[in-house]
This record gives C-alpha cells, structure tokens and sequence, in this order.
C-alpha cells in the first residue's frame, strides 16, 4: 500500500500525539490511584431506615482511624440527607451513598466528585477537596418532577478548623 | 488534455506544515493544561 510521504509525516505525529495523551493517563491513573467508580455492595434500598450503616441516626460525617473521613448519605426524591455536610480540605473523603427509591447522581460541580447512585447498590467513591468553600451537591440523573430542586450544601473547611461530626 | 506545470514548490508545503503542525502543539499544550492544569487539581477519584 502506498501511503503519500507527506501523509505518512502527519500519521507519525497524529500518532504521537495520540500515545502521549494516553501515556499521561494511564501515568496519573495509576500514580494518583485514579478509577471510575466501581464498587459494588448490594442493598436493599427498600430498608434503608430500619437499621444498619444508612438508617437515619447513622448518616453523616465520621473520622476514619487511617485519617480519612467518611461520608454516609441516603439520596431519595428530592435530596441527599443529611441536607448539610462539612468536611476537610486536602483529606481523603469517603463517601458512601444510598438511594431509597429510584437512580439518581451525586455531583459537586468544580470537583471532580460525581457518581450514580442506582437503587439496590452503594454508590461508594474516594476523593480529595483541595480547596475549601461551599459547593452544592447535585443531582444529576434526572429522577422525577422535583429533580431540579435535588440539592444539598457541601461545605469544604480547611483540615485545622474541621471538627468531627459536624 | 494537458496538465498545468507544477511549482517547484508544489511538493514541500512549507506553509501548510507550519500551521498544521502548530495547530497540532497547540492541542496538545491546551490538553495537557486542562488534565494537569484543571482536572487533576480538582481532586482524584477512586
């Protein structure tokens, strides 16, 4: 097969581009320990609130002894309880979710914090929020009428100032 | 039917060389800057 000589020039540095892109992710994939989230633990989303990890007095923010801090939520039409969280900059955050009736997503924007919660699994992802401030929490399946108003407050505060369940 | 005679340049498109091959750093600068610059500050996920 004859290729043009000046075509072949532009194959090699399509090429090249390509491979150095893929190189930088598969390098901080595998440095920064990055993955879609893909835990899975089944639920039964139905019994949420009568007992174990996600019934109401267990929800909210916890100190981890390795330092971390883990998330407990329950998502449910139309918002994530409990309504306000607070957690540390710069510290690795668990967060284990829940939904009580149908799919819905979790997503702070201007983090890279987002996952789907689908009913019967726990949506379970590790992140860190490098800045603090207030960032909303978001749905982003669409999941009934009230979709638009599925929100809650994510407080980010720097790691001196967090206080354990807050 | 008789051909048009070729410029002497005709074969070594320097121009076009240029602006693709600026095109393609370009890219790839504003790529590298959004995944180092913007993504990955944003916090890891796993």
């Amino acid at each position: 097969m004859h290729i043009n000589p000046l075509e072949k020039k532009w194959l090699y540095l399509a090429v090249g581009m390509v491979t150095l892109l893929v190189a930088a992710i598969v390098y901080t994939a595998l440095e920064h320990n990055i993955h879609p989230p893909s835990h899975v633990e089944t639920i039964d989303s139905a019994k949420l609130h009568l007992g174990g990890e996600f019934a109401e007095d267990k929800l909210g923010v916890t100190s981890q002894a390795d330092g971390g801090v883990r998330v407990t939520l329950v998502a449910g039409r139309y918002g994530f309880y409990p309504r306000r969280i607070e957690v540390p900059a710069g510290r690795p955050v668990t967060f284990r979710i829940a939904s009580m009736d149908v799919l819905h997503g979790v997503h702070v924007p201007m983090t890279n914090m987002s996952t789907m919660v689908v009913p019967g699994y726990v949506a379970q992802l590790t992140t860190v929020f490098p800045r603090p401030g207030e960032y909303p929490m978001l749905c982003n399946e669409y999941c009934g009428m009230g979709h638009d108003h599925m929100w809650s407050r994510l407080t980010v505060v720097s790691a001196d100032n967090w206080h354990p369940g807050k | 039917m008789s051909h048009l005679p070729e410029s002497p340049d005709a074969d070594r498109p320097v121009g076009t060389l240029a602006l693709l091959a600026g095109a393609a750093l370009l890219m790839t600068l504003a790529w590298l800057f959004l995944y180092f610059g913007v993504f990955l500050p944003r916090g890891a996920l796993s």
